[in-house]
Order: C-alpha cells, then sequence, then structure tokens
C-alpha cells in the first residue's frame, strides 16, 4: 500500500529543476509532496517539520559534487502562523507565512542554493535525495530526556526496582528515532540547466 | 536419567521463564504501555491549549502568563507527539528486550540443567566405582562425591557392610554344613564297622579261648585289650561325628536371655574348680527366640575350652557381659587364659581345628558353638583384639509382645 502511494506520488511529483547563478548550483523542487495526508498532518502539528534535500552530482571529467539544504517548518499554534527558517549554501534564512498555500508557492518559487560551481566540466549524471521528517533533532532530544526523566521518577517510587533504570535508557536510547514520513530520490542523466 | 527426573526439570524450568518473563513484563512493559496509549491525552492538552487562548482573549492583561502555560503544555504535547511517531520502534525494541531476556534466561537455565545433570552423571558414576570396589573387598579410592551423594555413599558403605556380613554368615553356614553332612555319613561309616569288630572280637574269644595254652592266653588278653582301647577311641571320635552331624535345628522360644545367662552362670559356676564364672546383666529382660538348651551347649564349649585351657592355674576366670545395642542382643565372653594362637584364630570356627593336645578334643566345639548362633539368625564372634580369649555373641531382639513360635 505504502509502495502504491510513494509510486503514486513519484508519478505526481515533477522532478526537480537544476539552476545555474552566478557560480552557484541551484535547485527548485515541486511543492506537490507537501499536500501528502502525513507531511500536512505534521506541518499543522507544531512540530517542528524537517525537510532535507541532497545532491550528488557526477562530472564528465570524473569529479564528484555534494550539497544540500535544510527547511524547518513548525506551525506556531498561538500566532496561527507558519515560521520557516532554512540553511543552504548561501547561509541561514527565515520567513514567515500565514498559510500553508502561501509555503507552497513560496516553495515552488525558491531556489536552494546547493554548492559553489566552479568547474567547466558538464554535468554527468546527478542524484536528488528528499526526505521529510516530522521533527527535529532538538525536538527529538527533549523527548527523550523528558521520557528518562519521567520513567526514572516513577522507577523512584517505593517498591520499584531500580535496576531497570539503565536498560530503559538504552531502549528510549535506541528507539526514539527520527522516521521519514515520504521519501524521494530522481536520478537525473545529463541533466540540463533550467531557467 | 528417568523420564520423571527429565520431566520434572523441564515443568520447572517452564515455571521459571514464565516467572521470569512475568516480572519483566511487569517492569519494563507496564511504565513504556503507560506512555504508549495516551491518544487521548493529546486531544486533551490541545483542549486544554485552546482553553488558555480563550482565556488570554478574555483577560488580555495577562496574556502573558496564559501564553506561557500555552508554551508549556505544547512542550509536553510535543514529546508525546514524538513518541507516537515513535511507537512501533518502542515496541519492537521492547520485544527484542523480552526476547533477549528469554533467551538470556532459556541459556543459562539450559546450562545450569545441563551442569547439574552433569554433575549428577560424575557422582552416580562416582558411587558405581565405589559399589564396585566394595564389592571387590577393596579399599575405596578415586573421586569423592559430595552434597547428597555424600549421604548416598554412607547408605552404599553401610548396607554393603551389612551385605558382605549376611553373605560372610551364609558361607559359613553353608561350609558348616557340608562338614555337618561328611561328619554325619563318617559316623554312620564307621559305628557299622566298629560294632561289626566288636561282635567278632567276642566271636574269637569265645572260639579260641577252650584251645589256648596259658601261654598263648596271655599274649591274647594283652591284644584284646589294646584293640578294645583302640576301639573305644574310635567310638568316641565316632560319636564327636556324630554330636556335630546332629547338630538339631534350634526349638525357638520365648525367653528372657538375661535370665537364662544368669541361670547357667549360677548352674555351673562350681563346675569348674580352677574357673570363677561371672555374669553382668542389664536389669531390664532381654527378650529373645532361642532354644535354651542349644544356647547352654554352646556356652558349655566356650566355658569348657577356657577351662581346659587353664588347667594348671586356679585363679582363671571368665565373665558374660550382657547388652541390647541396635535392636541385638549383645553378649560379650572373656576369660583371663593365654587365649588363641594367631596361628588359629583365623580358622577358629573350622571343624577339626584344636590346639589341643592329640586325645583332647577333637576341635568340634567352637564349629558347633557358631552354627548353632547363625542358626539363630545370630553370630558368634572372636575378638582378637582382646586379651585372653574373648568372644561377641549377638542375637537378634524379639519385640515384647511377640508371641513363641
Amino acid at each position: 500500500m505504502t509502495l502504491l502511494l510513494l509510486l503514486g506520488l513519484i508519478s505526481f511529483q515533477n522532478e526537480p529543476v537544476m539552476l545555474s547563478q552566478e557560480n552557484q548550483c541551484l535547485l527548485r523542487l515541486d511543492s506537490t509532496f507537501l499536500d501528502e495526508k502525513s507531511v500536512l498532518k505534521s506541518l499543522k502539528s507544531g512540530l517542528t517539520t524537517t525537510i532535507e534535500f541532497q545532491i550528488i552530482v557526477n562530472l564528465t571529467n570524473g569529479k564528484t559534487l555534494q550539497g544540500g539544504s535544510k527547511i524547518f517548518i513548525r506551525y506556531e499554534l498561538w500566532d496561527e502562523k507558519y515560521l520557516v527558517e532554512w540553511v543552504d549554501s548561501m547561509g541561514h534564512h527565515h520567513s514567515d507565512f500565514s498559510t500553508l498555500n502561501e509555503i507552497k508557492t513560496w516553495f515552488a518559487d525558491q531556489n536552494f542554493s546547493m554548492f559553489s560551481f566552479h568547474e567547466k566540466s558538464t554535468i554527468k549524471h546527478a542524484l536528488v535525495l528528499l526526505k521529510v521528517l516530522p521533527f527535529s533533532q532538538h525536538e527529538q532530544q527533549q523527548a527523550k530526556k523528558w521520557m528518562s526523566r519521567t520513567i526514572s521518577s516513577q522507577q523512584n517510587k517505593p517498591g520499584n526496582n531500580q535496576s531497570n533504570r539503565q536498560v530503559m535508557d538504552m531502549i528510549i536510547g535506541t528507539s526514539v528515532k527520527r522516521p521519514s514520513l515520504v521519501d524521494f530520490s530522481w536520478d537525473l542523466d545529463h541533466p540540463k540547466w533550467g531557467s | 536419567m528417568s523420564i520423571k527426573t527429565t520431566l520434572t526439570g523441564s515443568i520447572l524450568l517452564v515455571i521459571g521463564l514464565l516467572i521470569s518473563f512475568n516480572y519483566v513484563y511487569r517492569h519494563l512493559t507496564v511504565p513504556w504501555i503507560q506512555f504508549l496509549f495516551q491518544a487521548d491525552f493529546i486531544s486533551i492538552l490541545e483542549q486544554s491549549q485552546n482553553d488558555q487562548k480563550q482565556l488570554a482573549v478574555l483577560d488580555p492583561e495577562n496574556e502573558a502568563a496564559y501564553r506561557k502555560q500555552y508554551g508549556v503544555i505544547q512542550d509536553l504535547k510535543s514529546h508525546l507527539q514524538v513518541l507516537e511517531h515513535n511507537q512501533k520502534n518502542l515496541q519492537n525494541t521492547l520485544n527484542r528486550v523480552y526476547l533477549i531476556v528469554l533467551a538470556v534466561i532459556f541459556s543459562l537455565a539450559i546450562t545450569a540443567y545441563l551442569l547439574h545433570q552433569n554433575y549428577v552423571k560424575q557422582n552416580l558414576y562416582t558411587l558405581r566405582l565405589l559399589i564396585e570396589q566394595l564389592l571387590d573387598n577393596q579399599i575405596p579410592s578415586g573421586p569423592q562425591v559430595k552434597g547428597v551423594f555424600k549421604k548416598m555413599e554412607l547408605m552404599i558403605r553401610d548396607a554393603t557392610a551389612i551385605l558382605m556380613q549376611k553373605n560372610r554368615k551364609i558361607k559359613t553356614l553353608d561350609h558348616l554344613t557340608q562338614w555337618q553332612e561328611s561328619a554325619r555319613r563318617h559316623a554312620h561309616e564307621i559305628k557299622t564297622p566298629l560294632t561289626a569288630s566288636r561282635l567278632e572280637l567276642e566271636r574269637l574269644e569265645h572260639v579260641l579261648l577252650p584251645h589256648l595254652s596259658e601261654e598263648a592266653m596271655a599274649v591274647w588278653e594283652k591284644g584284646k585289650v589294646n584293640i578294645i582301647n583302640d576301639l573305644d577311641r574310635l567310638k568316641e571320635f565316632t560319636t564327636g561325628f556324630s554330636s556335630f552331624g546332629k547338630i538339631n535345628k534350634p526349638k525357638l522360644k520365648k525367653m528372657d536371655l538375661a535370665e537364662t545367662i544368669c541361670d547357667f552362670v549360677e548352674i555351673y559356676q562350681h563346675a569348674w574348680p580352677n574357673l570363677k564364672l561371672s555374669v553382668s546383666c542389664p536389669e531390664t529382660p532381654v527378650w529373645i527366640q532361642a532354644d535354651k538348651d542349644l544356647l547352654r551347649q554352646s556356652w558349655m564349649n566356650l566355658v569348657q575350652n577356657s577351662a581346659q585351657a587353664q588347667e594348671s592355674k586356679h585363679n582363671g576366670m571368665a565373665t558374660f557381659t550382657l547388652k541390647v545395642e541396635e535392636g541385638l542382643a549383645v553378649l560379650n565372653y572373656k576369660d583371663n587364659g593365654p587365649g588363641v594362637s594367631a596361628e588359629i584364630a583365623p580358622r577358629i570356627f573350622e571343624p577339626y581345628v584344636t590346639s589341643k593336645d592329640i586325645g583332647k578334643g577333637m576341635g568340634l566345639g567352637m564349629a558347633i558353638s557358631k552354627k548353632i548362633f547363625l542358626d539363630h539368625q545370630g553370630d558368634l564372634e572372636f575378638d582378637k583384639s582382646q586379651n585372653g580369649a574373648s568372644f561377641q555373641m549377638t542375637l537378634p531382639v524379639s519385640p515384647s509382645g511377640e508371641k513363641t513360635c
């Protein structure tokens, strides 16, 4: 079922467009994946939805170049607005949006800077990876700490065995991960620069 | 290893695993379950957040406080949402932990079970070696058993000692029975020609006497006396054979051994001028099933031997001491004579073994006495550790209410 859904998404998701501007390799992505049910739920949850994408480029001269970008979107429930931060090779940026549609529009138009490009050589192959995570690393760590603290306070109650504390920490440490909501990858052979 | 033992071990193993699993489940799972199944809790938190916002609208002056409270609730909700995303991971990790714990417990239990089996096997093998050595009359050597097997070893040693003692008794009894049969046959075979010889001698005398001269008569009379003396000696031996061959089976009657031995000493204390008899008995009766006449015969043999061994002395002493030990009546006999020579001692109960001069005894008395006690399910043993002649007679004690056979 998940496989079918992914296949469906892939078919709807347009290929990323690679751009070259002032020796920068830019990447523009279709925002269709933001309409995916699990992604929508995450965007409205109040947690920091993290969109990670990465590009690996093989040049005809045999060299490999890598770059990437991260976008953090958190819905501020009190103020009812979306706080968006993103990091790419050009630096750290942020912006606020009132609605999800505004984000989608912004995302579809946004060119994310992947890496500096000084080579004369042409691109032979490019691999683009996209991953949507439901919460940030910071939120993950905070949840782990809270859980460990809560369990240990429960373990400290009279009649409970304290010897399980280390086992609990081990289980928390190995179990609380950041499972991705959706994953995409595109293999681009001899991609052409877009406009 | 019996099926019952293996089954019991397996059942105990399974019970142990179930208890361990239950322990792990209660101490690891329950707290996790409390976290993992709080879906309603998130909606309650959301409602609480909305309430804070409503309060801020109604009470704008304290908006900062409501917002702060809103943030606290949001943090808690975030933690729960993060855990909600990891519900499957947590459950899988828990399952893995359970499996590992179970596998460890199972491995430990199996290892302990196998080690225990090996321990039992080794100890049983050692016990088997011990039994083989004991049955071969060897002094036990080799590895030692431990724990409960030590008790088993002691029981085996005791049982073997009893068994070997009984075997010795049976062997002796068989041996004496063979001798008895042989003596009876010899007595029978000798008696007939002995009687015939006497009659023939009388017939010869009757036929020859009227025809003999005075000189021949003198020779005849001398020869006749010699022949009659030899025939008498032969008769005496035959009587000895006969008495040994005809030891009666005991006619058991309930009796007080203390009273019987006291009576014996009282009756016979003056029978041997060179020997003073004495007795020491418990105050309470010692009931046994025995044939009084046969017991007296055996005691007579013992005292007779003591008296003969101390013929040259005038201060000979012999003492009977009676006591009860572990369900046995133990009657010790001891004199202050020269004792039994080391050469004779090992064979003292064999028939025709004697240290007396030729013609003074056939060496059947001790064999007869031994047979009498063995026939009573008891024993007569020589105690070489003492000075003088010392013997121990044992007889099973009869319950006081038991009827006479």
